[in-house]
C-alpha cells in the first residue's frame, strides 16, 4: 500500500513549522476552537512558544503547560533519541525516549479531557 | 547440528538448528538466561555462548523478558521422550511501528479528536508485539496509522477552511 505523502515526518515537520510561523505571525485563530468550542490538546501552543520566545516561562505554561511540560521536553528527547541513532549513549536515550512518548500519549488524552470540563476549577488549564 | 533449548524453568524445546534459534531470537523468544544442549550430548552451555547466535542488543541487556520465560503459543513444547513433534516454522517478524509519535503530532498539529482515537490505537501495538501476537499487533498499527493520516487530512481541510473563513474577510476589508 503506497502510503499518502504527508505521512512523511519531513514533509509533516516542514509544514507544521511554516503553518505554525504563518498562524504565530498573522494571529489566524484556530477553525477546530470556533466551529465547536472546545479546547483542544495543543490549543495555546502558539502564543505559549510566543510567551518563551520573549522569556516568559509563566505566561507560557499559563496558555499550555502541557506543551511546555511535556511537549517540548519529548520534542527534544526525540531529537536526542534521533542524534544518538548509532551511539553509545543512543541506547538510554531511546528507552527514555519511548518512556515519554507514552507519557505524552495518555497526558495528551487526559489535558484534552480536562480541560474541557466546564467548571471555573479547570480554567486554569485554558489558553487566555 | 541441532540443539535442545531450555529455559529458567527447566522447559526444553527443539531440537532446533543454529537458524530456526536465530529466528526465535528476533521474535523474542529467547532470552540470555536460557541454555542449550548439542543432541547426542549432555553438556548444557549458555545461549549466549552457543556459536553462531545472533543475540540482539535489548535481550542481552534484559535477561527476563516480558514473557517472563515463557513460550508463546505457536510453539509446542517438545515431548521429553520419543514420538515425533512438528514445529510451526518460525517466522521472522519485522519489527512493528506503532506510529505513536506521529498520531501525537497529528492529534497536536491537526487539533482533531480522531488523533486522540490514533494514540489509542498506537499505544496498544507494543502491548500485542509483548504478546506475541504480530497480527493484531500489525492490524493495531495498520489502524492507527490510517486515523492518524485522517487527522493530518481533515488537518488540511481545517487549514484550508481557516482560508475561507477568516483570511479571506481579513484581506477584503
Amino acid at each position: 500500500m503506497k502510503k499518502p505523502f504527508f505521512s512523511n515526518p519531513w514533509v509533516l515537520g516542514v509544514a507544521a513549522a511554516l503553518y505554525f510561523v504563518v498562524v504565530a505571525t498573522v494571529g489566524l485563530p484556530c477553525v477546530f476552537h470556533q466551529l465547536t468550542h472546545l479546547y483542544c490538546p495543543g490549543c495555546g501552543a502558539t502564543r505559549s512558544v510566543w510567551a518563551l520566545v520573549r522569556g516568559d516561562i509563566g505566561l507560557a505554561v499559563r496558555q499550555n503547560g502541557w506543551f511546555v511540560l511535556f511537549v517540548i521536553p519529548w520534542l527534544v528527547g526525540l531529537a536526542l533519541a534521533w542524534a544518538g541513532k548509532s551511539k553509545e549513549w543512543g541506547k538510554s536515550v531511546r528507552d527514555i525516549s519511548k518512556r515519554m512518548t507514552y507519557l505524552t500519549a495518555y497526558s495528551c488524552i487526559g489535558f484534552f479531557v480536562l480541560r474541557n470540563v466546564p467548571l471555573a476549577a479547570f480554567d486554569f488549564l485554558r489558553p487566555i | 547440528m541441532e540443539y535442545f533449548v531450555f529455559d529458567a524453568n527447566g522447559n526444553q524445546y527443539g531440537p532446533a538448528r543454529i537458524d530456526e534459534i536465530n529466528a526465535w531470537v528476533r521474535e523474542g523468544r529467547i532470552d540470555a538466561s536460557m541454555h542449550v544442549m548439542q543432541v547426542g550430548t549432555t553438556y548444557r552451555f549458555s545461549i549466549t555462548q552457543l556459536v553462531g547466535i545472533q543475540m540482539t542488543e535489548p535481550i542481552l541487556s534484559s535477561p527476563v523478558q516480558p514473557m517472563g520465560g515463557q513460550f508463546q503459543p505457536g510453539y509446542t513444547q517438545a515431548p521429553t521422550a520419543g514420538g515425533q513433534v512438528q514445529y510451526p516454522r518460525a517466522v521472522n517478524h519485522a519489527p512493528v511501528d506503532n506510529h505513536l509519535i506521529k498520531a501525537i503530532l497529528a492529534t497536536l498539529c491537526c487539533c482533531l479528536p480522531v488523533g486522540v482515537v490514533a494514540i489509542v490505537f498506537a499505544a496498544q501495538v507494543d502491548g500485542h508485539v509483548r504478546r506475541g501476537d504480530y497480527v493484531a499487533a500489525q492490524n493495531t498499527a495498520a489502524t492507527a496509522d490510517t486515523w492518524a493520516n485522517w487527522s493530518i487530512g481533515l488537518g488540511l481541510v481545517g487549514i484550508c477552511l481557516n482560508g475561507g473563513i477568516n483570511v479571506l474577510p481579513m484581506l477584503m476589508q
